[in-house]
Protein backbone atom coordinates (compact mmCIF):
# COMPACT_ATOMS: atom_id res chain seq x y z
CA UNK A 1 0.00 0.00 0.00
CA UNK A 2 1.71 3.42 -0.70
CA UNK A 3 1.44 5.79 1.83
CA UNK A 4 0.38 9.17 0.76
CA UNK A 5 3.70 11.18 2.59
CA UNK A 6 5.94 9.01 4.03
CA UNK A 7 9.33 10.72 5.50
CA UNK A 8 11.64 8.41 6.23
CA UNK A 9 15.07 8.42 8.90
CA UNK A 10 15.14 12.29 7.99
CA UNK A 11 17.70 14.31 9.63
CA UNK A 12 18.36 17.91 9.38
CA UNK A 13 21.62 19.59 10.35
CA UNK A 14 22.02 23.13 9.92
CA UNK A 15 25.76 24.67 8.90
CA UNK A 16 26.13 25.79 12.53
CA UNK A 17 26.09 22.29 13.87
CA UNK A 18 22.15 22.49 15.22
CA UNK A 19 20.39 19.35 14.43
CA UNK A 20 16.72 20.48 13.65
CA UNK A 21 15.62 16.94 13.21
CA UNK A 22 16.99 13.64 13.91
CA UNK A 23 16.14 10.13 12.03
CA UNK A 24 12.25 11.46 11.95
CA UNK A 25 10.09 8.98 10.88
CA UNK A 26 6.16 10.10 9.82
CA UNK A 27 3.74 8.29 7.81
CA UNK A 28 0.53 9.69 6.95
CA UNK A 29 -2.17 8.00 5.13
CA UNK A 30 -5.46 9.18 3.11
CA UNK A 31 -8.30 10.51 5.49
CA UNK A 32 -6.14 10.81 8.22
CA UNK A 33 -5.11 13.70 9.84
CA UNK A 34 -1.54 13.81 11.91
CA UNK A 35 -0.27 16.34 14.37
CA UNK A 36 3.18 17.25 15.53
CA UNK A 37 3.78 19.15 18.64
CA UNK A 38 6.40 20.42 20.28
CA UNK A 39 8.02 23.28 22.51
CA UNK A 40 9.59 26.22 20.67
CA UNK A 41 12.62 25.05 17.85
CA UNK A 42 11.82 21.70 18.63
CA UNK A 43 12.49 21.49 14.64
CA UNK A 44 8.27 21.32 13.45
CA UNK A 45 8.78 24.22 11.43
CA UNK A 46 12.24 22.76 9.97
CA UNK A 47 10.36 19.44 9.48
CA UNK A 48 7.62 21.35 7.21
CA UNK A 49 10.37 23.12 5.35
CA UNK A 50 12.11 20.29 3.90
CA UNK A 51 8.77 18.58 2.93
CA UNK A 52 7.66 22.08 0.96
CA UNK A 53 11.67 21.49 -0.40
CA UNK A 54 12.14 25.01 0.91
CA UNK A 55 15.42 23.28 3.08
CA UNK A 56 17.39 20.32 2.09
CA UNK A 57 17.12 17.25 4.50
CA UNK A 58 20.90 15.85 5.20
CA UNK A 59 19.93 12.92 5.30
CA UNK A 60 17.02 10.27 5.16
CA UNK A 61 13.83 11.11 2.26
CA UNK A 62 10.64 12.08 1.91
CA UNK A 63 8.38 10.26 -0.26
CA UNK A 64 4.70 11.70 -2.20
CA UNK A 65 2.56 9.00 -2.93
CA UNK A 66 6.18 6.63 -3.06
CA UNK A 67 7.93 9.13 -5.07
CA UNK A 68 11.33 10.72 -3.55
CA UNK A 69 10.61 14.20 -3.72
CA UNK A 70 14.16 15.01 -4.67
CA UNK A 71 13.98 13.11 -7.68
CA UNK A 72 10.46 14.50 -8.56
CA UNK A 73 10.39 18.09 -6.54
CA UNK A 74 7.30 19.03 -9.17
CA UNK A 75 5.10 16.55 -7.15
CA UNK A 76 5.75 18.94 -4.04
CA UNK A 77 3.92 21.73 -5.78
CA UNK A 78 1.07 19.36 -7.33
CA UNK A 79 0.02 17.71 -4.36
CA UNK A 80 0.73 19.91 -1.42
CA UNK A 81 -1.25 23.20 -0.26
CA UNK A 82 0.43 24.86 2.54
CA UNK A 83 -0.57 27.29 5.21
CA UNK A 84 2.51 28.76 6.95
CA UNK A 85 2.40 29.71 10.62
CA UNK A 86 3.78 33.32 9.84
CA UNK A 87 1.16 35.34 9.36
CA UNK A 88 1.59 36.29 5.71
CA UNK A 89 -0.46 37.79 3.02
CA UNK A 90 0.31 40.34 -0.31
CA UNK A 91 -0.35 43.76 1.18
CA UNK A 92 -2.02 45.05 -2.40
CA UNK A 93 -3.86 42.12 -3.23
CA UNK A 94 -7.90 41.74 -1.73
CA UNK A 95 -8.93 38.85 -0.24
CA UNK A 96 -10.94 38.06 -3.56
CA UNK A 97 -8.00 38.59 -5.62
CA UNK A 98 -5.46 36.34 -3.25
CA UNK A 99 -8.12 33.12 -3.69
CA UNK A 100 -8.45 33.79 -7.06
CA UNK A 101 -4.66 33.79 -8.07
CA UNK A 102 -4.56 30.37 -6.30
CA UNK A 103 -7.21 28.66 -7.78
CA UNK A 104 -5.95 30.43 -11.60
CA UNK A 105 -2.56 29.05 -10.37
CA UNK A 106 -4.18 25.61 -9.98
CA UNK A 107 -5.38 25.96 -14.01
CA UNK A 108 -9.50 27.27 -12.63
CA UNK A 109 -11.11 28.96 -14.94
CA UNK A 110 -14.09 31.03 -16.31
CA UNK A 111 -17.44 29.43 -14.30
CA UNK A 112 -15.47 26.82 -12.83
CA UNK A 113 -13.24 29.53 -11.03
CA UNK A 114 -16.01 32.20 -10.51
CA UNK A 115 -18.06 29.00 -8.48
CA UNK A 116 -14.97 27.67 -6.67
CA UNK A 117 -14.63 31.32 -5.71
CA UNK A 118 -17.81 32.05 -4.25
CA UNK A 119 -17.83 28.59 -2.70
CA UNK A 120 -14.51 29.66 -1.07
CA UNK A 121 -15.48 32.55 0.29
CA UNK A 122 -18.67 31.72 1.77
CA UNK A 123 -17.43 28.59 3.28
CA UNK A 124 -13.89 30.68 5.23
CA UNK A 125 -16.43 33.71 6.42
CA UNK A 126 -14.16 36.16 4.39
CA UNK A 127 -17.22 36.84 2.00
CA UNK A 128 -17.87 40.04 4.20
CA UNK A 129 -13.91 41.06 3.70
CA UNK A 130 -13.36 40.17 0.41
CA UNK A 131 -12.61 43.31 -0.81
CA UNK A 132 -10.44 44.24 1.75
CA UNK A 133 -6.62 44.62 0.53
CA UNK A 134 -3.91 42.59 2.43
CA UNK A 135 -2.34 45.08 4.55
CA UNK A 136 -5.69 46.08 5.97
CA UNK A 137 -6.42 42.95 7.97
CA UNK A 138 -6.17 41.88 11.22
CA UNK A 139 -3.71 38.83 11.80
CA UNK A 140 -7.00 36.31 12.87
CA UNK A 141 -8.34 37.24 9.04
CA UNK A 142 -4.68 37.28 7.25
CA UNK A 143 -4.23 33.76 9.24
CA UNK A 144 -8.03 32.43 7.92
CA UNK A 145 -7.25 33.87 4.54
CA UNK A 146 -3.93 31.36 4.29
CA UNK A 147 -6.09 27.98 5.55
CA UNK A 148 -8.48 29.28 2.54
CA UNK A 149 -6.22 29.32 0.38
CA UNK A 150 -4.56 25.80 1.66
CA UNK A 151 -8.10 24.39 1.58
CA UNK A 152 -9.45 25.68 -1.70
CA UNK A 153 -6.63 24.32 -3.75
CA UNK A 154 -8.42 21.39 -3.17
CA UNK A 155 -4.92 19.22 -3.04
CA UNK A 156 -4.73 15.58 -1.93
CA UNK A 157 -1.99 17.04 0.72
CA UNK A 158 -2.28 19.39 3.48
CA UNK A 159 0.57 21.29 5.53
CA UNK A 160 -1.09 23.57 8.32
CA UNK A 161 1.26 25.17 10.66
CA UNK A 162 -0.02 26.66 13.69
CA UNK A 163 -3.55 26.96 11.63
CA UNK A 164 -6.27 28.14 14.25
CA UNK A 165 -3.73 30.46 16.59
CA UNK A 166 -4.83 34.21 16.84
CA UNK A 167 -8.38 32.83 15.29
CA UNK A 168 -11.27 33.71 17.48
CA UNK A 169 -13.06 30.36 19.08
CA UNK A 170 -16.22 30.94 16.80
CA UNK A 171 -13.99 30.32 13.90
CA UNK A 172 -11.74 28.11 15.06
CA UNK A 173 -14.49 25.62 16.03
CA UNK A 174 -15.39 26.09 12.13
CA UNK A 175 -12.15 25.51 10.95
CA UNK A 176 -11.77 22.45 13.06
CA UNK A 177 -14.84 20.96 12.03
CA UNK A 178 -13.92 21.60 8.19
CA UNK A 179 -10.49 19.60 8.75
CA UNK A 180 -12.14 17.19 10.55
CA UNK A 181 -14.80 16.79 7.83
CA UNK A 182 -11.85 16.36 5.03
CA UNK A 183 -11.96 12.56 4.43
CA UNK A 184 -10.05 12.24 1.42
CA UNK A 185 -7.08 13.68 2.15
CA UNK A 186 -3.84 13.90 4.22
CA UNK A 187 -3.56 16.49 6.93
CA UNK A 188 -0.41 17.57 8.53
CA UNK A 189 -0.72 20.13 11.42
CA UNK A 190 1.75 21.33 13.15
CA UNK A 191 0.42 23.13 16.66
CA UNK A 192 0.99 24.30 19.81
CA UNK A 193 -2.73 23.99 20.92
CA UNK A 194 -3.26 20.41 22.68
CA UNK A 195 -6.95 20.95 22.51
CA UNK A 196 -7.03 21.39 18.69
CA UNK A 197 -4.28 18.72 18.54
CA UNK A 198 -6.40 16.44 20.72
CA UNK A 199 -9.77 17.36 18.60
CA UNK A 200 -8.54 16.85 15.07
CA UNK A 201 -5.65 14.18 15.18
CA UNK A 202 -5.95 10.22 14.78
CA UNK A 203 -2.03 10.30 15.47
CA UNK A 204 0.28 12.62 17.00
CA UNK A 205 3.81 12.99 17.44
CA UNK A 206 5.79 14.94 20.10
CA UNK A 207 8.75 16.03 18.91
CA UNK A 208 11.89 17.60 21.77
CA UNK A 209 14.91 18.66 20.05
CA UNK A 210 14.38 17.73 16.56
CA UNK A 211 13.77 13.94 17.88
CA UNK A 212 10.02 12.04 18.07
CA UNK A 213 9.86 11.19 21.78
CA UNK A 214 6.33 10.17 21.74
CA UNK A 215 3.57 9.07 19.37
CA UNK A 216 0.31 7.58 19.30
CA UNK A 217 -3.08 8.53 19.48
CA UNK A 218 -3.74 11.85 21.54
CA UNK A 219 -5.28 8.51 24.03
CA UNK A 220 -2.44 6.96 23.76
CA UNK A 221 -0.20 9.97 24.56
CA UNK A 222 -2.19 10.54 27.27
CA UNK A 223 -1.54 6.90 29.12
CA UNK A 224 2.34 7.40 28.20
CA UNK A 225 2.41 8.14 32.07
CA UNK A 226 1.07 7.77 35.32
CA UNK A 227 -1.08 10.75 35.69
CA UNK A 228 -3.35 12.04 38.23
CA UNK A 229 -6.96 12.40 37.87
CA UNK A 230 -8.10 15.75 39.06
CA UNK A 231 -11.51 16.71 40.14
CA UNK A 232 -12.66 20.33 39.87
CA UNK A 233 -16.08 20.42 41.55
CA UNK A 234 -18.47 23.23 43.64
CA UNK A 235 -20.48 21.49 46.29
CA UNK A 236 -24.22 21.95 47.08
CA UNK A 237 -23.01 22.02 50.43
CA UNK A 238 -19.28 23.01 51.42
CA UNK A 239 -18.92 22.13 54.64
CA UNK A 240 -20.26 18.56 54.08
CA UNK A 241 -18.31 18.11 50.95
CA UNK A 242 -15.05 19.10 53.22
CA UNK A 243 -15.55 16.57 55.72
CA UNK A 244 -15.93 13.79 52.82
CA UNK A 245 -12.48 15.24 51.41
CA UNK A 246 -10.55 14.54 54.36
CA UNK A 247 -12.19 11.56 54.71
CA UNK A 248 -10.99 10.70 51.34
CA UNK A 249 -7.66 11.49 51.58
CA UNK A 250 -7.14 12.59 47.97
CA UNK A 251 -3.19 13.29 46.97
CA UNK A 252 -3.72 17.03 46.68
CA UNK A 253 -6.51 19.13 47.76
CA UNK A 254 -7.10 22.71 47.23
CA UNK A 255 -10.25 25.22 47.61
CA UNK A 256 -10.64 28.65 46.81
CA UNK A 257 -14.08 30.23 47.92
CA UNK A 258 -16.33 27.57 47.20
CA UNK A 259 -14.47 25.85 44.22
CA UNK A 260 -12.56 22.30 45.20
CA UNK A 261 -9.86 21.43 43.32
CA UNK A 262 -8.66 17.40 44.46
CA UNK A 263 -6.66 14.37 42.64
CA UNK A 264 -6.05 10.95 43.27
CA UNK A 265 -4.01 8.89 42.20
CA UNK A 266 -5.91 6.64 40.05
CA UNK A 267 -9.55 6.74 38.00
CA UNK A 268 -11.29 4.22 40.27
CA UNK A 269 -10.45 6.93 43.63
CA UNK A 270 -11.57 9.60 41.51
CA UNK A 271 -14.92 8.14 40.82
CA UNK A 272 -15.61 7.00 43.92
CA UNK A 273 -15.13 10.34 45.31
CA UNK A 274 -17.44 11.83 42.77
CA UNK A 275 -20.05 9.59 44.04
CA UNK A 276 -19.50 10.19 47.78
CA UNK A 277 -19.32 13.71 46.98
CA UNK A 278 -22.98 13.79 45.02
CA UNK A 279 -24.68 11.63 48.05
CA UNK A 280 -23.45 13.61 50.87
CA UNK A 281 -23.32 17.03 49.52
CA UNK A 282 -24.74 17.04 45.94
CA UNK A 283 -22.75 18.70 43.40
CA UNK A 284 -23.17 21.72 41.36
CA UNK A 285 -20.50 22.07 39.25
CA UNK A 286 -17.94 19.33 38.26
CA UNK A 287 -14.98 18.93 36.00
CA UNK A 288 -13.01 15.81 35.91
CA UNK A 289 -9.44 15.07 33.64
CA UNK A 290 -8.32 11.72 33.42
CA UNK A 291 -5.55 11.81 32.36
CA UNK A 292 -4.98 15.16 30.66
CA UNK A 293 -3.66 14.74 27.20
CA UNK A 294 -2.30 18.14 27.54
CA UNK A 295 -0.83 17.29 30.91
CA UNK A 296 0.94 14.63 29.81
CA UNK A 297 2.54 16.48 26.68
CA UNK A 298 3.80 19.36 29.32
CA UNK A 299 5.20 16.32 31.83
CA UNK A 300 6.92 14.46 28.43
CA UNK A 301 8.54 17.94 27.44
CA UNK A 302 9.59 19.02 30.90
CA UNK A 303 11.28 15.47 31.54
CA UNK A 304 13.08 15.83 27.84
CA UNK A 305 14.14 19.41 28.75
CA UNK A 306 14.80 19.42 32.62
CA UNK B 1 2.97 29.88 -19.89
CA UNK B 2 -0.20 29.92 -18.41
CA UNK B 3 1.13 30.14 -14.83
CA UNK B 4 3.76 33.43 -16.26
CA UNK B 5 0.79 35.31 -17.87
CA UNK B 6 -1.26 34.97 -13.76
CA UNK B 7 1.86 35.81 -12.58
CA UNK B 8 2.25 39.20 -14.47
CA UNK B 9 -1.35 39.61 -13.28
CA UNK B 10 -1.08 39.04 -10.07
CA UNK B 11 2.19 41.39 -10.21
CA UNK B 12 0.05 44.04 -12.04
CA UNK B 13 -2.31 44.14 -9.27
CA UNK B 14 0.63 44.30 -6.55
CA UNK B 15 1.94 46.96 -8.20
CA UNK B 16 -1.36 49.08 -7.35
CA UNK B 17 0.15 50.27 -3.84
CA UNK B 18 3.41 50.95 -5.42
CA UNK B 19 2.09 53.23 -7.98
CA UNK B 20 3.68 56.24 -6.72
CA UNK B 21 7.19 54.59 -6.60
CA UNK B 22 6.35 53.41 -10.12
CA UNK B 23 5.66 56.68 -11.84
CA UNK B 24 8.62 58.39 -10.21
CA UNK B 25 11.36 56.04 -10.96
CA UNK B 26 9.82 55.48 -14.54
CA UNK B 27 8.90 59.00 -15.15
CA UNK B 28 9.48 61.98 -12.31
CA UNK B 29 13.31 61.19 -12.27
CA UNK B 30 14.52 60.49 -15.80
CA UNK B 31 11.96 63.45 -16.55
CA UNK B 32 13.49 66.07 -14.29
CA UNK B 33 16.81 65.22 -15.42
CA UNK B 34 15.35 66.52 -18.78
CA UNK B 35 13.54 69.41 -17.19
CA UNK B 36 17.14 70.76 -16.25
CA UNK B 37 19.12 70.32 -19.66
CA UNK B 38 16.20 72.09 -21.08
CA UNK B 39 16.59 75.20 -18.15
CA UNK B 40 20.14 75.86 -19.96
CA UNK B 41 18.37 76.65 -22.97
CA UNK B 42 19.92 76.96 -26.61
CA UNK B 43 18.75 73.02 -27.79
CA UNK B 44 18.88 71.85 -30.68
CA UNK B 45 16.56 69.76 -32.62
CA UNK B 46 19.34 67.37 -32.53
CA UNK B 47 19.66 68.01 -28.48
CA UNK B 48 16.54 66.41 -28.28
CA UNK B 49 16.97 63.22 -29.85
CA UNK B 50 19.96 63.08 -27.38
CA UNK B 51 18.27 63.82 -24.21
CA UNK B 52 15.32 61.41 -25.35
CA UNK B 53 17.41 58.53 -26.30
CA UNK B 54 18.91 59.37 -22.28
CA UNK B 55 15.61 59.13 -20.99
CA UNK B 56 15.12 55.72 -22.54
CA UNK B 57 18.09 54.63 -20.65
CA UNK B 58 17.18 56.48 -17.66
CA UNK B 59 13.83 55.33 -17.39
CA UNK B 60 14.89 51.09 -17.73
CA UNK B 61 17.30 51.96 -14.70
CA UNK B 62 14.64 52.93 -12.83
CA UNK B 63 12.28 50.19 -13.37
CA UNK B 64 14.92 47.37 -13.68
CA UNK B 65 17.99 48.46 -11.67
CA UNK B 66 15.61 50.28 -9.51
CA UNK B 67 11.70 48.83 -9.01
CA UNK B 68 12.58 45.32 -10.34
CA UNK B 69 16.21 45.36 -7.71
CA UNK B 70 13.88 45.72 -5.27
CA UNK B 71 11.02 43.41 -6.17
CA UNK B 72 13.46 40.45 -6.69
CA UNK B 73 15.13 41.28 -3.56
CA UNK B 74 12.09 41.44 -2.07
CA UNK B 75 11.20 37.92 -3.05
CA UNK B 76 14.50 35.96 -2.15
CA UNK B 77 13.12 37.21 1.53
CA UNK B 78 12.73 33.97 3.54
CA UNK B 79 9.09 35.44 3.92
CA UNK B 80 7.75 35.81 0.87
CA UNK B 81 9.39 32.41 -0.29
CA UNK B 82 7.56 31.35 2.30
CA UNK B 83 4.24 32.87 1.24
CA UNK B 84 4.54 31.68 -2.67
CA UNK B 85 5.15 28.47 -1.30
CA UNK B 86 1.49 28.83 -0.85
CA UNK B 87 0.71 29.32 -4.58
CA UNK B 88 1.03 26.31 -7.45
CA UNK B 89 3.93 28.40 -8.75
CA UNK B 90 8.04 28.29 -8.79
CA UNK B 91 10.34 30.86 -7.89
CA UNK B 92 11.59 30.53 -11.55
CA UNK B 93 8.29 31.15 -12.72
CA UNK B 94 7.97 34.06 -10.79
CA UNK B 95 10.56 35.30 -11.66
CA UNK B 96 9.92 35.35 -15.28
CA UNK B 97 6.53 36.72 -14.37
CA UNK B 98 8.19 40.01 -12.71
CA UNK B 99 10.82 40.35 -15.46
CA UNK B 100 7.93 40.72 -18.16
CA UNK B 101 6.16 42.71 -16.05
CA UNK B 102 8.87 45.32 -15.41
CA UNK B 103 9.53 45.11 -19.43
CA UNK B 104 5.46 45.80 -20.16
CA UNK B 105 5.42 48.53 -17.79
CA UNK B 106 8.81 50.24 -19.36
CA UNK B 107 7.17 49.47 -23.04
CA UNK B 108 5.19 52.45 -23.39
CA UNK B 109 7.47 55.10 -21.95
CA UNK B 110 10.36 53.35 -24.51
CA UNK B 111 8.10 53.63 -27.46
CA UNK B 112 6.64 57.25 -27.20
CA UNK B 113 10.49 58.35 -26.58
CA UNK B 114 12.02 56.26 -29.56
CA UNK B 115 9.49 57.69 -32.18
CA UNK B 116 10.54 61.27 -30.89
CA UNK B 117 14.14 60.59 -30.80
CA UNK B 118 14.27 59.21 -34.33
CA UNK B 119 11.98 62.05 -35.60
CA UNK B 120 14.16 65.00 -34.31
CA UNK B 121 17.54 63.11 -35.08
CA UNK B 122 19.97 63.80 -37.90
CA UNK B 123 20.14 60.24 -39.08
CA UNK B 124 18.79 56.91 -37.94
CA UNK B 125 19.74 52.94 -38.42
CA UNK B 126 16.11 51.50 -37.46
CA UNK B 127 18.31 48.15 -37.06
CA UNK B 128 20.92 49.01 -34.93
CA UNK B 129 18.01 51.03 -32.66
CA UNK B 130 16.19 47.98 -32.04
CA UNK B 131 19.07 46.23 -31.70
CA UNK B 132 20.61 49.03 -28.97
CA UNK B 133 16.92 48.75 -27.31
CA UNK B 134 16.96 45.19 -27.22
CA UNK B 135 20.34 44.86 -25.49
CA UNK B 136 19.56 47.89 -23.21
CA UNK B 137 16.60 46.16 -21.53
CA UNK B 138 18.52 42.69 -21.54
CA UNK B 139 21.81 43.89 -20.17
CA UNK B 140 19.68 46.59 -17.22
CA UNK B 141 17.27 43.81 -16.77
CA UNK B 142 20.41 41.63 -15.63
CA UNK B 143 21.79 43.72 -13.86
CA UNK B 144 18.73 44.65 -11.44
CA UNK B 145 18.27 40.50 -11.50
CA UNK B 146 21.75 40.64 -10.15
CA UNK B 147 21.48 43.18 -7.86
CA UNK B 148 18.12 41.95 -6.02
CA UNK B 149 20.15 38.29 -5.83
CA UNK B 150 23.24 40.21 -4.35
CA UNK B 151 21.44 42.12 -1.48
CA UNK B 152 19.72 39.26 1.24
CA UNK B 153 19.18 42.06 3.42
CA UNK B 154 15.88 43.99 1.66
CA UNK B 155 16.06 46.77 4.15
CA UNK B 156 19.86 47.06 2.96
CA UNK B 157 18.77 46.93 -0.46
CA UNK B 158 16.07 50.17 -0.20
CA UNK B 159 18.93 52.11 0.77
CA UNK B 160 21.98 50.69 -1.41
CA UNK B 161 19.66 50.25 -4.96
CA UNK B 162 18.15 53.67 -5.18
CA UNK B 163 22.35 55.02 -4.48
CA UNK B 164 23.43 52.85 -7.01
CA UNK B 165 20.60 53.24 -9.68
CA UNK B 166 21.86 56.78 -8.90
CA UNK B 167 25.65 55.89 -9.85
CA UNK B 168 24.57 54.25 -13.00
CA UNK B 169 23.01 57.34 -13.96
CA UNK B 170 25.80 59.90 -12.93
CA UNK B 171 28.52 57.51 -14.69
CA UNK B 172 27.29 57.59 -17.81
CA UNK B 173 26.40 59.97 -20.50
CA UNK B 174 23.05 59.93 -19.85
CA UNK B 175 22.17 63.90 -20.29
CA UNK B 176 25.73 65.26 -20.85
CA UNK B 177 28.18 64.66 -23.85
CA UNK B 178 31.15 63.06 -23.59
CA UNK B 179 33.38 64.55 -26.14
CA UNK B 180 34.99 67.22 -23.89
CA UNK B 181 35.78 64.96 -20.23
CA UNK B 182 38.76 63.95 -19.99
CA UNK B 183 40.30 60.03 -20.67
CA UNK B 184 40.68 58.83 -17.13
CA UNK B 185 37.08 60.20 -16.83
CA UNK B 186 35.97 58.22 -19.60
CA UNK B 187 37.58 55.16 -18.85
CA UNK B 188 35.30 55.10 -15.92
CA UNK B 189 32.54 55.11 -17.86
CA UNK B 190 33.25 52.72 -20.08
CA UNK B 191 33.31 50.48 -16.95
CA UNK B 192 30.07 51.51 -16.37
CA UNK B 193 27.44 48.92 -18.77
CA UNK B 194 24.77 51.83 -18.92
CA UNK B 195 27.55 53.76 -20.82
CA UNK B 196 27.94 51.07 -23.81
CA UNK B 197 23.63 51.76 -24.19
CA UNK B 198 24.03 54.70 -24.73
CA UNK B 199 26.67 53.96 -27.03
CA UNK B 200 24.68 51.83 -29.22
CA UNK B 201 21.58 53.81 -29.09
CA UNK B 202 23.74 57.28 -29.79
CA UNK B 203 25.45 55.84 -32.87
CA UNK B 204 22.01 54.55 -34.38
CA UNK B 205 21.03 57.90 -34.01
CA UNK B 206 24.18 59.96 -35.92
CA UNK B 207 25.75 61.03 -32.68
CA UNK B 208 29.72 60.64 -32.39
CA UNK B 209 30.66 57.03 -31.14
CA UNK B 210 32.29 56.86 -27.17
CA UNK B 211 34.12 53.25 -28.55
CA UNK B 212 33.25 50.76 -31.35
CA UNK B 213 29.88 49.99 -31.38
CA UNK B 214 31.29 45.98 -31.41
CA UNK B 215 32.73 46.53 -27.96
CA UNK B 216 29.80 47.99 -26.71
CA UNK B 217 27.89 45.21 -27.78
CA UNK B 218 30.71 42.54 -26.74
CA UNK B 219 30.95 43.72 -23.43
CA UNK B 220 27.14 43.78 -23.10
CA UNK B 221 26.72 40.62 -24.40
CA UNK B 222 29.18 39.28 -21.43
CA UNK B 223 27.44 41.07 -19.18
CA UNK B 224 24.46 39.18 -20.30
CA UNK B 225 25.57 35.67 -20.38
CA UNK B 226 27.60 36.09 -16.95
CA UNK B 227 24.67 37.10 -15.16
CA UNK B 228 22.66 34.41 -17.16
CA UNK B 229 24.35 32.08 -15.41
CA UNK B 230 24.96 33.57 -11.61
CA UNK B 231 20.99 33.41 -11.95
CA UNK B 232 20.69 29.69 -12.65
CA UNK B 233 22.84 28.79 -10.55
CA UNK B 234 21.19 30.85 -7.50
CA UNK B 235 17.87 28.94 -8.66
CA UNK B 236 19.32 25.87 -9.66
CA UNK B 237 19.72 25.08 -5.79
CA UNK B 238 16.09 23.20 -5.76
CA UNK B 239 15.82 23.81 -1.68
CA UNK B 240 15.94 27.98 -2.06
CA UNK B 241 15.36 28.47 1.92
CA UNK B 242 19.12 26.88 2.46
CA UNK B 243 20.95 30.06 1.41
CA UNK B 244 20.05 31.99 4.29
CA UNK B 245 21.65 28.82 6.58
Amino acid sequence: MVEELKIINLTKVYPNGKKANDSINITVQKGKVVGIIGPNGAGKTTLIRQILGLLAPTSGRIEIFGEDISKKPWLIKENISYAPQTILYYPSLTVKETIEFALRFRGYRGKELSNKLKESLNYSGLEQVKNFSGYQLSPGLARLLLISIAFTQDTPILILDEPTSMLDIVTKTHIWKIISELNNKVVLIASHDMNEIRKLCHRVYLIINGKIIAEGSPEDISTIMKMPIEITFIPVNSDKAEKVVLYAKPIAFEKEENVFNVAFENLNEGIDFIKEINSCSGIRYLQLESPSFEKTVLKLMEGRNG
Amino acid sequence: MDKIITGIQMEFKSLRIYKWQVITYLLILPLSYIFVMLLFGNIQRNDISYLLSGYIIASLIGSFAGLFAIRVCNLMQPEVLELYATFFITIPQILISLSLTYIIISIPGIALSSLLSIKYANFANLLIFTGGIIISILAILSLGLFLGLLIKNMFKAQGIIPLLSWGLLLFAPVYYKVQHLNLLYKVILLINPVTHTLNILRISLGFPEIINIRWSFLYLSVLIIVIFIYSIKSFKRFYILEKFY
